[in-house]
């Protein structure tokens, strides 16, 4: 009795998942539209969400991902997913999931996947800095910094005065008074608050007066549960706190106290 | 007996060289020392210069910026002035610090007239607060507003320079760095004297 029950379930289960695999974009494309949207203006009026499964926006977000200046390699396979913009307090502001590879003969090389946020930065600032995590450290950081960022964007190695930001992140940039311009002593407590509060480790550049902030996540985002029948509370939770994100980078940031 | 004299021509042979190796030895460890000295010397004499340089760079950037206060000056006076009329004190203050400050060219001097420059600064806020029509004027609110924006890029300025100060003074003092520093006649520079007050004010 009981083993008919099990395979009657263990069949009904299967005819589910054929089914959501063999309608994942239509199932997607509908769940983004309707539950996803829902969320982001739940969240806040704003906002709007585009999704991309035709990968129609890419060349425009291939550009901001290059513009950051936060990756080393160049993608050559570049996929966007979900996207989501809007004003949140006065500033405008972009936030989408971006996978980014390249391709080295049959190999596929990771060069980004995760959130990628950009905004108007809250100072007038003519140039670049690249705040990245902290991997040298040590004597010979300056000497290690150069070999680092030989042939590369970054500049050069501006080291801050903060002993704790100065251990979890390093900074490069063309101009020693526009870094410190930029990164005050409150920002540089900020950021490091953040990453704190993520507990992902966020590169951040400031580039013309324009901030972005890659958040690498190692989950694709915002995606439908095939196995749920239904949107939990769990899930819905979950969907809210990656989207909050892009407020909570305006707000703990600042970035919308313009000077 | 030759066999004997060639022996004895044998010993001295290996005498003699033994001796002149030992001096070849001596003279190549004295001429290695000399030529790691004279390096040393060269490598600490080209991070002073370095170092003197990047202060230089700063320091012209600092010293700009600090003329664009200097000029911000004036024009917050005079708008003041229309509304302050019993602030006489101040006001004379503030001619005298625009009056040293065409004086100076050493870079230390300034760091001395960059402290009492902002507090008079300050002074002059404290002032305006009290006077409510001087606060609702909107040049006086525009001046504010680009004087903080000054006072925010004059901040950077002398983190940058006392960054700049604190690695060419760690090179005066330090040890063997110091007797570079003693020969050439560098010596440690003040840096600019950032108040707990203004870090906490600055919150943007």
């Amino acid at each position: 009795m009981f083993s008919a029950v099990y395979a009657y379930l263990f069949f009904i289960t299967i005819k589910e998942f054929k089914r959501d695999i063999t309608s994942t974009t239509d199932y997607g494309r509908n769940f983004k539209e309707e539950i996803i949207s829902s969320i982001v203006s739940f969240i806040d009026n704003n906002l709007t969400y585009l999704d991309n499964l035709d990968q129609k926006y890419n060349d425009d977000f291939k550009q901001i991902f290059i513009d950051s200046m936060l990756f080393r390699a160049k993608p050559n396979e570049f996929f966007i997913d979900d996207i989501i913009r809007g004003n949140i307090d006065g500033v405008n502001m972009t936030f989408f999931e971006a996978d980014a590879q390249y391709l080295r003969g049959r190999h596929h090389h990771v060069v980004f996947k995760g959130l990628i946020f950009t905004a108007e930065f809250n100072k007038n600032f003519d140039g670049k800095i690249v705040i990245l995590p902290n991997i040298i450290r040590g004597k010979f950081k300056t000497a290690m910094a150069k070999l680092y960022s030989w042939g590369t964007h970054l500049g050069e190695l501006v080291l801050m005065e903060d002993p704790k930001f100065e251990k979890q992140l390093m900074v490069f940039g063309n101009v020693q008074i526009g870094a410190r311009y930029v990164l005050s002593p409150s920002l540089m407590r900020r950021i490091i608050d953040f990453k704190n509060k993520t507990g992902k480790d966020i590169s951040v550049s400031v580039i013309n007066s324009k901030v972005y902030i890659a958040i690498p996540y190692n989950k694709y985002l915002f995606e439908p549960k095939l196995f749920s029948a239904s949107l939990s509370f769990k899930d819905a939770s979950e969907y809210f706190k990656d989207i909050s994100l892009a407020i909570d980078i305006v707000r703990d940031l600042k970035l919308n106290v313009k000077i | 007996m030759p066999r004997l004299y060639l022996y004895y021509d044998y010993c001295n042979i290996v005498k003699y060289t033994i001796n002149e190796l030992g001096g070849i030895i001596v003279t190549f460890i004295i001429w290695l020392a000399v030529t790691v000295l004279v390096i040393y010397f060269i490598l600490v004499f080209n991070k002073f210069v370095h170092l003197k340089n990047q202060i230089s760079n700063v320091y012209s950037s600092t010293d700009a910026i600090l003329k664009k206060r200097y000029d911000l000056i004036p024009a917050l006076v005079s708008v003041v002035q229309a509304y302050a009329l019993h602030e006489e004190k101040l006001f004379r203050e503030i001619a005298e610090i625009r009056a040293r400050a065409t004086e100076i060219k050493n870079a230390d001097d300034i760091v001395d007239l960059d402290s009492q420059v902002t507090s008079t600064i300050n002074n002059i806020s404290m002032v305006a607060e009290s006077y409510p029509e001087l606060n609702a004027n909107q040049n006086f609110l525009h001046l504010q507003k680009t004087l903080n924006e000054v006072e925010e890029q004059l901040s950077a300025a002398r983190r940058a320079y006392n960054a700049a100060v604190a690695q060419y003074n760690n090179a005066v003092l330090m040890f063997p760095s110091n007797i570079v520093a003693a020969l050439f006649g560098y010596r440690k520079k003040k840096m600019f004297e950032i108040k707990e007050v203004e870090r906490e004010n600055q919150q943007v």
